[in-house]
């Protein structure tokens, strides 16, 4: 993709030549799906936001679209526009604003042990690679939820006869992009995820954050992917029941916020 | 004895006759009723003048089918015993028309060079599908170097008692890139129109469902364009009347030329809007074949939601007003057009033929000198309508300029007079093709 590659190139530059003396500005915006046309990976996508700069204490304002998706660079709501210089640079990658704040030393940055920061790298890529897809499962393969949740959620205010047709020309996108999912499994993806909830539980024990030094950006990924879940309206959400299993899980998204005042709905 | 025989230029006696018979021979695929609506006035001709005649426009109305290759008439005289009623002072006459109908598909390759870009098309026609000169086309287009495509599968049909009111049916994707406005638009959907002739002008009444998906903004565009990203739905009504007075539509010397547009979107869908415009050309001849021209265009639109962004008006390049950049003129942000919801745009020309030019190919292109001025505003409310004379942009230049079938091609110097901070100029040597060029 030409966009993605320039954007690439511009975010190298970003980074290059506003390291280290960056002033958060006060006009930044999250622009987000209205409530109603929000799926499960978009709340997660919501929550990461959210959650990260309320921890690192930068101010913005959020404001709904139901075209946030389509005014999104990467096609993915929410988004953040950021005045950097003159120009509004747009953040839909977490992972490039976590990046970012990173380089102007705004962001939460790792505290624990040096030696176990692999680990850290390990678990955020855990979520990635086997919470994330579980979650695109859920939400856009499962026959009943496509059928009773998403499809429904997805054309919400969309004319007749486009909220017939956008929809499944959306899945039938995800599908072409990547074949697997025709092949994939229901009782693999589950069984992914319960791998991945089992190996965040036994490293969370009873502790208020991942590793020590206070809540970092996998605190703020697990917060978000975990209290997406447990509210979501899916009709068949196996994913919240397997993290039931783990009440550790649950109970961290409740002392975090608590303890940092976090506003997570 | 058949009259062809002896010529049609001769001098035709001026005698009583009657058609006994016409004839029609050569019918494949066509049906008859269509072919017989055509032909049927000769029957009522009862003088051998107006047979003839009758004869020679039927013709011509069989040839405007479009079906047939070729068409002879034949003239036979009747054997008087024969014929019932006939008396004697009245002789008997049958027409006979032999057709030859054309090929079932014909397709053609094109490609076509403008300001900005280039495109190449690839057509595929098949005349008469039910009998009754009915043409399907299939035409894709390809524009460079941006590389928007567009294909069109149309099915027209003319009404058989009189071939100009034509009813057109079309299904149409188009992928446009929009390099000036930062965006790019995918749009799918049906269409139907009827045209029908009147003695104002030709009308065209048509609605238009288009499923139009506005997305692949670059990083840098505003916020103001990104949000009328997204899925939407137009379904609209449109009238248009077009008064064609001109002397020839290739480089015309006298006579005008109007053409009124109204389209109504929100019968369905949800994008809502009114949008009215004007474009009208004035010719006068002036002494030793040069030409003045004056044009005046104008529009607006009233939006009742906000994604109308592809219906906006836009205006600068080579074009309209000449000096300017591609779509330059008007609301911009951040480098990019936004388009506005009324403008209005006047154009002086003088055409001159080229000095010393006997060749009948190069006396196609003239010189021209002109001035054109402008003004494109965002919103159409009252108010803002009287400030669109407030900052107008006015260029001037001159080119030489020629027609070449559909499209008029200009290669100008043009220098921008009048113009705003926020406009993107372009003065010094400028291209320009386009089938309406103010």
């Amino acid at each position: 993709m030409a966009a993605g590659q320039s954007f690439s190139a511009s975010f190298s530059e970003l980074l290059a030549t506003t390291r280290g003396h960056f002033a958060w500005p006060s006009d930044v915006i999250l622009y987000c799906l209205s409530k109603g046309r929000e799926l499960l990976p978009d709340k997660i996508r919501r929550l990461c936001f959210q959650t990260y700069l309320q921890l690192c204490e930068l101010p913005f304002e959020t404001k709904t679209a139901h075209n946030a998706d389509a005014m999104s660079p990467n096609g993915l709501a929410p988004f953040l526009t950021v005045r950097i210089g003159p120009h509004l640079t747009i953040f839909s990658d977490f992972e490039k604003l976590v990046l970012f704040l990173d380089a102007q030393h705004l962001g939460l940055e790792y505290g624990g042990e040096p030696t176990l920061k692999a680990d850290n790298e390990a678990f955020i890529s855990l979520i990635t690679t086997r919470v994330v897809p579980a979650e695109v499962y859920q939400t856009w393969i499962c026959p009943k939820n496509v059928n009773q949740h998403t499809a429904q959620v997805y054309c919400s205010g969309m004319p007749w006869p486009l909220r017939h047709i956008v929809p499944w020309l959306r899945r039938a996108e995800l599908l072409w992009r990547d074949w697997k999912w025709l092949t994939t499994k229901k009782e693999d993806i589950l069984q992914d995820f319960r791998a991945a909830c089992d190996a965040l539980h036994k490293r969370l024990g009873n502790r208020d954050a991942f590793f020590d030094g206070g809540p970092s950006c996998l605190d703020v990924l697990v917060l978000s992917h975990v209290q997406a879940v447990l509210t979501t309206t899916l009709p068949s959400n196996e994913l919240g029941e397997i993290i039931s299993d783990y009440p550790n899980l649950g109970n961290f998204c409740g002392t975090i916020s608590a303890s940092h005042n976090l506003i997570i709905n | 004895m058949g009259l062809e025989d002896e010529g049609m230029m001769l001098q035709v006696p001026d005698i009583k006759v009657h058609v006994s018979q016409v004839k029609i021979s050569g019918l494949v695929r066509t049906k008859n009723d269509i072919v017989v609506e055509q032909i049927k006035d000769v029957l009522k001709a009862n003088r051998l003048q107006d047979v003839l005649l009758e004869s020679v426009v039927s013709m011509e109305k069989l040839n405007s089918l479009n079906v047939f290759k070729s068409i002879n008439i034949r003239l036979d005289a009747t054997n008087g015993e024969e014929e019932e009623g006939g008396g004697d002072s009245e002789k008997g006459v049958i027409v006979t028309f032999q057709v030859r109908e054309k090929k079932r598909v014909k397709s053609s390759l094109g490609a076509n060079v403008g300001t900005q870009s280039g495109d190449m098309s690839l057509s595929l026609n098949a005349g008469n599908v039910f009998g009754r000169a009915e043409e399907v086309s299939l035409v894709s287009m390809t524009t460079f170097p941006h590389w928007g495509q567009s294909s069109q599968l149309q099915f027209t049909k003319p009404y058989y008692k009189n071939l100009n009111n034509t009813l057109h049916l079309s299904l149409a994707t188009t992928h446009t890139k929009r390099p000036f406005s930062g965006y790019q638009e995918r749009s799918t959907g049906p269409g139907v129109a009827v045209r029908f002739p009147s003695r104002l002008g030709t009308h065209t009444l048509a609605w238009n469902g288009d499923w139009r998906n506005i997305h692949g903004f670059n990083h840098d565009i505003p916020m103001s364009l990104r949000s009328h990203a997204g899925h939407s739905l137009k379904s609209s009504l449109r009238h248009s009347l077009e008064i064609d007075e001109r002397d020839s539509p290739f480089l015309p010397s006298s006579g005008f030329h109007v053409k009124v547009t109204q389209e109504l979107a929100g019968i369905g869908g949800d994008v809502f809007f009114g949008k009215s415009e004007v474009q009208g050309t004035y010719y006068q001849p002036l002494p030793a074949g040069w030409v003045f021209a004056l044009s005046l265009w104008g529009g607006i639109l009233r939006p009742y939601s906000n994604n109308h962004l592809p219906d906006r008006f836009l205006l600068g390049g080579g074009t309209t007003l000449r000096g300017f950049g591609m779509w330059g003129v008007g609301p911009r942000e951040q480098g990019y057009s936004k388009g506005g919801e009324s403008y209005w745009a006047s154009g002086v020309h003088i055409f001159a033929p080229l000095p010393l030019i006997t060749n009948a190919f190069l006396r196609r292109i003239k010189l021209h000198s002109f001035l054109t001025a402008g003004n494109l505003i965002e919103s159409a409310t009252l108010p803002s309508v009287r400030s669109l004379f407030h900052s107008t942009r006015v260029s001037c230049g001159l080119g030489l300029c020629t027609r070449l079938g559909l499209a008029q091609i200009e290669l100008n110097y043009a220098l921008p007079l009048l113009a705003q901070k926020s406009d993107s100029l372009q003065p010094g040597l400028q291209f320009g093709v386009g089938m309406d060029m103010l």
